[in-house]
């Protein structure tokens, strides 16, 4: 029997059906927990590449070279596009605006990057909202090339193709406005709240569906992104959800699933499980990263409430166990979330963020080392 | 009018509301302390309460402090004025590195609401700027926030800046935010601790020995 492809097997699991065995996912790495890892395997071609040259930012993150992608056969690679969060306009060396309009800057000594929105920390009307210059993601050029890397991706490689679209509504709503203006829009001035999602919607499903329109054909999985929680419950409650918000993202689902085949995979932070019969109904088929160590996220009972309706892509704990458990910690937890989340397929495994700067290469060696030994499916026996 | 009227627009976050009821309170001669203590102190008690029971979420925790910071715009001028009522000066912030301010904010308002003057300078603030803060105003409590893991440690750095100039004991540390627990604050020498806002002003007042009210 031939040895079943990457791209197969990732697409068996989004199909609810048992591989050979769980899939792996490609996830960002940090770049010093990165530069750690190569060094501590000795693969020191992967030092040489060009993401590495500029260290001065502590938050960067990037995926593992192809050396190491294949020494832990990650089944999955991305196709990134350009996204409107970029640099449109560098205003120092700290600070740059975005192509929403957003100046983003980096703090001396934090880790994350400050945002300014241009309706921020201001009275605004409807008519500011209709005056700004959105962006426009049909512009000329702007996915030149993008055809013929998917194509060769998909064409040359066995591996599955992960398109990215980049973020639907509520991350830009907050960039733009505030993330304490608009939670309080939602509350107080419900219409402006509204105004800004309708705004913001048009560009997220515009840019979503012209990148699709271009590679929709070649991709096995679609993401985008939008983080709906914290460590303990979702941003808004389910009700103020799916009355004002979830109709927009409804969008984003529909735009996607009009211009691929390829399955639907939402990515977001945070205890969202009361929002997922919602994410369900507007069709998102799998959700990343799935952070089991936020309230009611516990794998097991995600498994069994909606596992017939989502893939689980992520899931290895990375606020404790990655960072700071010992690798036999990490073979555990890698054990238990397969033995969890890993029956009739469904289940594509990574770490349930960024693999971060404290974490040990030994432990990411643990990971994806026993992702491989805990893996396989029983083909014949009762699992 | 009865004071517990302002409590309930506290709770439903209308901000109009309460700007109009206090008005008329403060008009009607009605005691500014009262409306802070019996009114909009244990409006935010009730709100702390259901956010604590998941039936408030962001939103509506965002908005009920809006109405406490509008009602408070218009009571603060009559506390300053009132003898006694000064309980003490706070410098507060968040330190460098973090802009995580909604916590703080609270604090803030929970504190001026007690009676202290609340110096805020801000978030992603230096360590030199909460030293120069409480030597210039002679602040008796210093509230430092933070909401990472990786920038908690900027609170060792101040008090031990605190420490080197010499002037840490004359001035009260308070340490909080999500990563921060008693053990992270006694570690660093910080003198107090809290959860929450509420369990803020406690602490603040049993550091600067003041009888609870």
């Amino acid at each position: 029997m031939a040895a079943m492809s990457h791209r197969e097997r990732v697409v068996k699991a989004l199909n609810h059906e048992e591989p050979d065995r769980v899939p792996i996912a490609v996830d960002n790495i940090n770049a010093g927990a990165y530069i750690n890892l190569v060094k501590h395997l000795g693969v020191d071609e992967e030092l040489q590449r060009p993401e590495l040259n500029d260290q001065s930012d502590p938050s960067k993150t990037l995926i593992l070279g192809p050396t190491l992608l294949e020494r832990f056969d990650v089944d999955v690679r991305p196709l990134n596009t350009r996204p409107l969060e970029s640099v449109h306009e560098q205003i120092d060396a700290m600070s740059y605006r975005d192509g929403w309009g957003v100046v983003w800057s980096r703090s001396e000594k934090g880790p994350y990057m400050n945002k300014q929105g241009p309706f921020q920390g201001r009275k605004i009307t409807l008519a500011d909202l209709d005056r700004h210059p959105w962006p426009d993601p049909n512009k000329p050029g702007r996915y030149e090339g993008l055809r013929e890397r998917a194509r060769k991706m998909h064409e040359e490689t066995d591996y599955a193709i992960m398109g990215h679209v980049g973020p639907s509504s509520v991350g830009p709503c907050q960039r733009l406005r505030g993330f304490t203006e608009w939670m309080e829009d939602l509350a107080l001035e419900p219409a402006l709240a509204e105004g800004l999602l309708e705004h913001v919607t048009e560009v997220v499903v515009a840019c979503a569906r012209a990148i699709l329109q271009e590679v929709g054909d070649y991709l096995d999985v679609v993401r985008f992104a939008d983080d709906l929680g914290f460590q303990d419950r979702a941003y808004f409650r389910p009700e103020m959800f799916r009355r004002q918000v979830k109709p927009y993202l409804g969008r984003m689902v529909e735009a996607i699933k009009s211009n691929t085949r390829a399955k639907v995979l939402m990515h977001s932070d945070g205890s969202i499980y009361h929002l997922l019969p919602d994410l369900i109904d507007i069709g998102v088929e799998a959700i990343n990263p799935v952070q089991t160590t936020a309230k009611n996220m516990e794998a097991a009972r995600l498994k069994a409430e909606f596992g017939d309706h989502l893939g689980f892509w992520g899931a290895i704990d990375t606020q404790h166990t990655l960072p700071f458990g010992t690798p036999d910690e990490v073979r555990d937890e890698v054990r238990s979330k397969i033995r969890e989340l890993g029956p009739s397929g469904g289940f594509i495994l990574g770490s349930c963020h960024e693999i971060q700067r404290e974490v040990p290469p030994e432990n990411v060696v643990a990971m994806y080392d026993s992702a491989i030994e805990f893996g396989k499916y029983q083909q014949t026996a009762a699992v | 009018m009865g004071v517990t009227e302002i409590s309930e627009y506290v709770i439903v976050g209308d901000v109009k509301g309460a700007g109009e009821w206090t008005r008329k309170a403060l008009g009607e001669g009605m005691d500014a302390l009262t409306i802070v203590n019996k009114g909009l102190i244990p409006g935010m008690d009730v709100v702390g309460e259901k956010f604590k029971n998941f039936e408030y979420y962001l939103p509506e925790m965002l908005i009920s402090a809006r109405v406490m910071k509008a009602a408070m715009a218009l009571i603060n001028p009559l506390l300053a004025g009132l003898e006694g009522v000064n309980v003490g000066k706070a410098v507060i912030g968040t330190v460098q590195g973090d802009i995580h301010d909604i916590g703080k904010n609270l604090v803030g308002m929970m504190l001026g609401g007690a009676g202290f003057e609340v110096i805020d300078l801000g978030t992603d603030v230096a360590a030199d700027a909460y030293l120069k803060a409480v030597e210039e105003s002679g602040a008796q409590l210093l509230c430092l926030s933070a909401l990472l893991t990786t920038t908690m440690t900027e609170m060792g750095t101040v008090i031990k800046l605190l420490d080197d100039a010499g002037i840490k004991q004359n001035v009260k540390t308070m340490v909080g935010g999500a990563p921060v627990t008693q053990r992270f604050a006694s570690e660093i020498g910080a003198d107090g601790f809290a959860t929450d806002a509420g369990s803020a002003v406690d602490e603040a007042k049993t550091l600067l020995s003041i009888a609870a009210s």
